[in-house]
């Protein structure tokens, strides 16, 4: 999103006197947007007028305006270059998420909702919502005032926003982890360069994020009988495949079936491919059938559903509620919203291997889910089917394809890079958990939730509870987690290397202009 | 008859050595001159040096004056300017060999429509389709189908254990008196071919040819002693554009194909073109790869690259590891009566094929033309047109040379196999086996 | 020392040599059939000193023994008669006799355990005998020492056999198939094993020889170090072979000894070492090559890495804790699966570590399971190559370890093995789960199951992690231990060649009769 206005600004006016910094500009422009977010989250915590009214907005405006001030000076004082390597994009989107996340934290120290002695609390808050995770270190919720808690779901909004654009148009067009292929089988609004028609893209994307927002708003107010609020809020939180609720029980709150069948579609509306929806909604629905990502997708929710409430039988609840808890927790996962109806760490193990496998994967490519993405399941799938042909006739030329697409070598071999990074880092991550005293299940599965943006994870970091039970200093490993899994990996792991260049180069530069002064 | 053939490459230079030898006049036009000279040197043509796009080089070889122009060179386009100018110049009927699929289907109907090509060959394209008819009759030496389909000549070498061994032919044909569904028609013994007489006897390794109507297809395979199996796994070796046409149809058909090339870019290409089929990078000569593939394993190995060694090789090591069926794609048509000889099953050649259905076309009413590779026999099939001495008399007092036999009769879409007796009518279809002298009497006598 | 070993050596290549005259005594040509006959005749041979050693001390099962062997070399005998190893093999024969030799293993030592009474259920006996075959140190009988001595001397010539067919895959099949293609300097890996020698024969007499020599040191120092005669013998069998089985319930623990846990660390860092590298170390004595290898430094390094960290979170600095933890290190790394006593005393994180130090394995070419360093190193540049290729899209680069390019065909080979493994523990973990153990244990098994190493770590003997389970559950452990030992790839490839039978034969019943080329 940053990215596109970046590009059009830098087009439309250009001064040579000022500082030449993509980060820092990508960076300003994202505040001064997330600071009218707060702005506008302020507006509701007055409407809504609860107990601490006062210090709720004020907490808001006061976080708006050094959101304002601090991001439009940065904006101001600095200029795009012409000319973007791939690092800097890159780069540009992992720090900007990191600063817009450090505002975020703002509003919850401001208002006393987080002590100011646990500032890392604040920005784990944030970025989980940024990130569209969802893990909370909220452990009472309805005690937040109900503006920050709005912008909390803001959060997830703004994060599904940027990323919608991110994951269908920025990251394939830079080819991250083969994210091309989603263009394989469905041409969608998807773009081949950075620089041709990202804005196009985006606003059309953000018209369709939007509406599903809207509908989904309207559909829990008519039939599930949610207030405004709670409409919007849990909407915000949907589409963007979040998972923040303003309440502790999470839509269990509300113990209402129209509730969760509304969000249970969303989720999985909004766990599938936004390049498929748009073209769907130009009138094509026949593309749903033709992606082959997408039937597995829509397979994998019906045969965990019936995996799992297999193994659930066992559990103390009847069909009908096994029926209603299951179907909602697989879409919660598959989508890696998270919204939580029952605790499900505390169901058998069989499901919770199974949830946890599901971690791993979750939604399509394209989507504001998390995970590896469908896409990349089926890649690795194909691959390791192409190794058994291979063992048996070693001679034996065999293309990988998509459907009836061919997949190109290269970009299979950028998703095995993928998912081989991605493992290897949550493992690791769940590692240093498990070092710093948390027990092994919840280490691992909080490390895979968070890298697959998911929410909550199974122990003791379940639906039911939050992510203080994680020591202090196994947060920071989250939030980066959180941050790497988002950005499809790649960026995250650049951003420093963007720096680094950005040092060497002026150095570089610095002679060049000493020889040509000669 | 004067005849234009542009492009005398392996199916030019033998058409052209055909159509020469039944007297028509034949000028040939190719951008090779060593090869121009060689056909001048053992045909009886005309030779024009150049490109058969050039209007100077086809003003020069008198195309205006040319009855038919047979455009054989491996470039579409070629080929269509060639026919273009053929039909603008002097109204010749006109004959393209065409490779690429669109042009060559439906959707090329306008384009072939507007420079007007009355006939389309691809040499590939008929020889896969040939492939395909040994391949549903396995044993079978040569397969076609005539009269759409509703008489099938089918030639096979009898086996030792064949039923038909040590018995005379009007033996047989008393035995399955008075309802025959076949009749045989040449017997090729020790490299001599010869119409059958009634007191032939059939010894083990003769090669019998035969017309069969479609449902006694069965019987006379049984008789010949061929097996009639599945095909279930096919083994091509080269991955030419034959290769691929013969994997696209198996492929569906639920055949295991597994395709051999040396090349590791054509093999991509054909892995991206034939999805089912098991592509394999390698030598087909390669004993090695043969054996870990488990060559004798197939049922039909076929070996279609362009070199005739390799093909021959690669099936003679396929058929001592015991594979079902060996056929080989043979270009030097003097090796062919070879192979018959050191176990190969079958043999064809791409340019007696796309040869067939130009000489077809040549002789105008002939709805179907079948020669044999190793044989002087020809199958004619012609329709009798009225006022011939055929409309209304019985066969038997037609007063045809000995060495012609009719064959079958097909009469309203039904085939009929021919007896002495039988009667002919107006727009009957017959097919004829005759010795190659008696063509001309053939024809004179029902067209 | 060296003359010793070379007799060794000789002796090897006789028996093998005996081996190849056996396979050629059929008519009718069969791989499969061929080595099961050759399996099953060995197994019984193997039988006859157990038998002696019940006779010699009495009390034991020499009549079921004996008589087991005789069927089995009966049965073994008639195979050879009838079957004979086709000359030249394809790959598909190759794969069908790799996996149906470690079948016929498997079921020849459930029979064993069948007829002695040490387990009464067949299915219960198959899953112990798989988990010697593979070197696995899982076990269903939990007082091992109540067994005879003639059992036990048998339960671990399985092991140290099932090693021995790594070795022969090693030598004979890996390298032919390009398998993990490896091939870095200081013969980390299998080409380098088949380049020790021009011949397979003198390949397999070498790495015989290394394979023979260290079990009688290791056998030797045990009984040194105060272990009695037998149990030293039997425990170096299982140790050379990384199989890991105790003739004590307590596992090496039993022992109660602070040299006996030492020594066995040793040893088992001696079984994760690449089995072609030692040899050339000691042909050539060029001590110069220990610091060439990078796998090597990689094994070392990572070995005490794990110690320290392991002592840093789980121990407490007493000198029993440095030790338990040494122990539990090189347990885990070369797949032994040993125990100096229960694994509870590790934390979390110690457990998560041992956990990973599993499915990484020792050296390529030894006789550990897991993925192997080498392995480990490649998959690393993998990640490393495609984070460079995301800057510079046009970079080629090849992988290399050390000194030497791993090919693209070789890295893709690897990478798929490594892929099909991650969805094999993704299944297995799913199956565990459901039969009656949470999560982490489900975890902690499946891992500990495909890398063959055995006890699921936080398990306090080595017969806990199958007793927790179910009949399905145990079924699932097996298959994954059999996957695990002979690799994935070998065994799904020979399955699909039946799922292609079925699928083919589905295909053409599910039509009519189909005229191969019955177009128009």
């Amino acid at each position: 999103m940053t990215l596109a206005l970046v590009k059009e600004r830098s087009n439309s006016r250009f001064r040579a006197d000022r500082f030449e910094n993509t980060v820092v500009h990508v960076i300003g422009i994202a505040l001064v947007i997330v600071a009218i977010g707060m702005f506008l989250s302020a507006m509701v915590g007055w409407i809504d007028g609860g107990p601490d009214r006062s210090s709720d907005t004020g907490s808001l405006v006061a976080s708006g305006a050094i959101g304002v001030v601090a991001g439009g000076l940065l904006w101001w004082l600095s200029a795009v270059p012409v000319r973007q390597s791939p690092v800097v994009a890159f780069a540009s989107v992992a720090w900007s998420w990191l600063a817009v996340s450090i505002l975020g934290a703002l509003p919850f120290l401001f208002s006393g909702a987080i002590e100011w002695a646990h500032a890392d609390n604040a920005i784990f808050e944030s970025i989980s919502g940024f990130t569209c995770t969802g893990s909370t270190i909220l452990a009472d919720i309805e005690a937040v005032p109900r503006g920050v808690l709005f912008f909390r779901s803001m959060t997830q909004w703004f994060g599904g926003m940027g990323l919608i654009v991110l994951a269908v148009a920025i990251l394939p067009a830079l080819k991250v982890g083969g994210l091309e292929l989603i263009a394989a089988e469905a041409p969608g609004p998807t773009t081949d360069r950075l620089d041709s028609n990202v804005t196009e893209t985006a606003r059309r994307l953000w018209i369709l994020y939007g509406s599903v927002t809207v509908v989904v708003t309207v559909l829990l107010m008519l039939f599930a009988g949610a207030s405004l609020y709670d409409g919007v809020a849990h909407a915000f939180a949907t589409a963007s495949t979040g998972g923040f609720s303003p309440y502790g029980a999470s839509v269990g709150h509300f113990d209402s079936v129209a509730f969760e069948v509304i969000i249970s579609l969303g989720m999985l509306y909004c766990g599938a491919s936004f390049a498929l929806h748009w073209r769907a909604v130009q009138g094509d629905w026949g593309i749903y059938g033709r992606v082959s990502e997408f039937r597995l997708y829509v397979a994998m929710f019906f045969v965990l559903v019936g995996l799992i409430m297999w193994v659930n039988v066992s559990e103390p609840f009847g069909l009908a509620t096994n029926l209603r808890h299951t179907s909602f927790s697989v879409a919660a996962i598959l989508s890696s919203t998270g919204f939580g109806t029952a605790d499900f760490a505390l169901w058998g193990p069989a499901a919770q291997a199974a949830l946890l496998l599901v971690f791993m994967s979750a939604g399509m490519s394209g989507s504001t889910s998390g995970g590896m993405k469908v896409l990349r399941l089926q890649i690795i799938a194909k691959y390791a089917a192409r190794e058994v042909v291979r063992a048996r006739h070693p001679r034996a030329i065999v293309p990988l394809r998509l459907g009836s697409t061919v997949v190109p070598d290269v970009v299979v071999s950028r998703v095995i890079g993928f998912v081989l990074l991605y493992v290897t880092f949550s493992v690791v991550g769940g590692l240093l958990l498990a070092a710093l005293g948390t027990d092994g299940v919840t280490a691992f599965s909080a490390a895979f939730s968070a890298t697959g943006n998911i929410g909550p994870a199974l122990g003791e970091a379940g639906p039911a509870s939050n992510f203080l039970v994680i020591p202090r200093a196994g947060r920071p490993i989250l939030m980066w987690l959180m941050l790497f899994g988002r950005l499809e990996v790649f960026p995250t792991l650049l951003m420093f290397a963007a720096a680094a260049r950005h040092i060497s180069k002026r150095r570089v530069a610095g002679y060049a202009s000493v020889t040509d002064r000669r | 008859m004067r005849i234009t053939i542009v492009g005398v490459g392996e199916v030019g230079s033998y058409l052209a050595g055909r159509l020469s030898g039944e007297g028509h006049d034949v000028v040939v036009i190719d951008v090779d001159r060593s090869r121009l000279r060689q056909i001048d040197e053992t045909i009886d043509v005309m030779t024009v040096l150049g490109s058969g796009s050039s209007p100077r080089v086809l003003t020069e070889a008198r195309v205006d004056k040319t009855d038919l122009l047979v455009a054989l060179t491996d470039n579409d386009e070629v080929n269509l300017i060639a026919c273009m100018q053929a039909k603008q110049m002097g109204d010749a009927r006109t004959v393209a060999r065409l490779q690429s699929k669109d042009l060559r289907t439906r959707s090329g109907l306008e384009v072939r429509k507007a420079i007007g090509v009355d006939l389309v060959l691809d040499p590939d394209d008929e020889t896969a389709e040939e492939i395909l008819d040994l391949l549903a009759y396995q044993g079978a030496c040569d397969v076609a189908e005539m009269a759409g389909g509703e008489v099938l000549l089918i030639g096979a070498r009898l086996s030792e254990t064949a039923p038909l061994v040590g018995r005379s032919v009007s033996d047989v044909a008393v035995e399955f008196a008075p309802e025959w569904d076949f009749l045989f028609g040449t017997i090729t013994r020790d490299r001599d071919t010869v119409i059958v007489r009634d007191n032939d006897v059939l010894r083990a390794h003769d090669l019998i040819r035969a017309v069969t109507k479609r449902r006694g297809r069965a019987d006379l395979m049984e008789l010949l002693g061929l097996r009639r199996k599945r095909v279930r796994k096919v083994l091509l070796l080269g991955g030419g554009r034959t290769a691929e046409l013969v994997a696209e149809r198996l492929e569906p058909r639920g055949v295991d194909v597994v395709i051999v090339d040396i090349k590791e870019e054509r093999c991509q290409e054909l892995a991206e073109a034939v999805p089912g089929a098991l592509v394999l990078q390698g030598d087909i000569t390669d004993i090695d790869l043969l054996l870990d593939e488990e060559v004798g394993s197939f049922d039909a190995v076929v070996a279609l690259t362009g070199e005739d060694d390799a093909n021959i090789l690669a099936c003679l090591f396929a058929k001592i590891e015991g594979a079902g069926e060996t056929i080989a794609v043979v270009h030097r048509l003097s090796l062919l009566s070879l192979l018959d000889q050191i176990g190969i099953d079958a043999a064809l050649s791409p340019r007696t094929a796309s040869a067939n259905s130009v000489l077809r076309f040549v002789r105008g009413d002939v709805a179907a033309v079948e020669t044999f590779l190793e044989g002087d026999a020809e199958v004619i099939e012609l329709e009798v047109k009225p006022e011939t001495r055929a409309v209304g008399s019985p066969i038997s007092e037609l007063h045809l040379p000995r060495d012609v036999l009719v064959g079958a009769i097909v009469r309203d879409g039904k085939a009929e196999i021919a007896r002495g007796r039988s009667v002919l009518r107006v727009r009957d279809h017959v097919i004829v086996f005759a010795m190659p002298e008696h063509v001309d009497e053939v024809h004179r006598a029902f067209g | 020392m060296r003359e010793v070993s070379r007799r060794i050596g000789d002796l090897v290549l006789i028996v093998y040599r005996l081996g190849v005259r056996l396979t050629r005594m059929g008519s009718r040509s069969s791989a499969p059939l061929t080595t099961i006959g050759v399996v099953l005749g060995a197994g019984g041979l193997s039988l006859i000193p157990s038998a002696a050693l019940d006779m010699v001390i009495g009390e034991g099962h020499e009549v079921a023994l004996v008589l087991v062997a005789l069927m089995l070399m009966t049965a073994g005998l008639a195979l050879l008669m009838v079957f004979r190893m086709p000359k030249r093999l394809s790959t598909d024969e190759l794969y069908k006799a790799l996996v149906s030799a470690a079948a016929a293993m498997v079921v020849a030592g459930a029979i064993v355990h069948i007829a002695t009474g040490a387990i009464d259920r067949i299915d219960r006996a198959l899953v112990e005998a798989t988990a010697g075959v593979t070197t696995t140190a899982v076990s269903l009988i939990e007082r091992p020492e109540d067994l005879s001595r003639g059992e036990q001397l048998f339960r671990s010539l399985m092991q140290w056999g099932g090693g021995g067919g790594a070795i022969v895959a090693i030598v004979r099949i890996f390298p032919r198939l390009g398998h993990g293609g490896l091939d870095a300097e200081g013969g980390v890996a299998t080409r380098a094993a088949s380049r020790l020698s021009p011949t397979v024969g003198g390949n397999l007499r070498r790495l015989g020889a290394v394979y023979f020599t260290f079990t009688m040191i290791v056998a030797a120092a045990f009984a040194l170090a105060g272990m009695p005669a037998i149990d030293a013998c039997l425990h170096a069998l299982t140790t050379a072979s990384t199989g890991g089985w105790s003739t004590r319930s307590g596992s090496l623990g039993a022992f109660d000894s602070a040299a006996i846990e030492w020594l066995a660390t040793g040893a088992m860092f001696g079984a994760g070492l690449s089995l072609p590298f030692v040899f050339q170390i000691l042909r050539t004595s060029r001590i110069g090559l220990l610091s060439k290898s990078v796998e090597l430094k990689v094994y070392v390094s990572m070995t005490i890495a794990a110690w320290v960290l392991l002592i840093l979170w789980s121990g407490d600095g007493s000198t029993e804790s440095v030790r338990r933890s040494a122990f539990a290190v090189t347990s885990a790394m070369s797949t032994t699966g040993f125990l100096a006593g229960p694994t509870t005393i590790f934390d979390e994180a110690g457990t998560a570590l041992l956990v990973i130090l599993v499915v990484t394995g020792g050296m390529a070419a030894s006789m550990t399971g897991g993925i192997r360093i080498a392995r480990v190193l490649v998959l690393l540049a993998v990640m490393r190559r495609e984070l460079v290729r995301q800057v510079h899209a046009a970079s080629v680069r090849s992988i290399h370890i050390g000194a030497s390019s791993i090919g693209d065909a070789a890295v893709g080979r690897l990478v798929g093995e490594v892929l099909l493994n991650l969805l094999v523990v993704g299944a297995g973990l799913g199956a565990l789960a459901t039969s009656g153990i949470d999560v982490r244990a489900a975890v902690a098994t499946a891992a500990s199951m495909l890398a063959t190493a055995g006890p699921a770590y936080g398990s306090s003997s080595q017969s806990s992690a199958l007793l927790a389970l179910d009949d399905f559950g145990r079924a699932s452990a097996a298959a994954l231990m059999f996957l695990g030992h002979i690799s994935v790839l070998p065994v799904l490839a020979v399955a699909a060649a039946g799922t292609k039978t079925i699928r083919r034969t589905y295909h053409l019943a599910s039509r009519r009769i189909i005229n191969p080329a019955g177009r128009r």
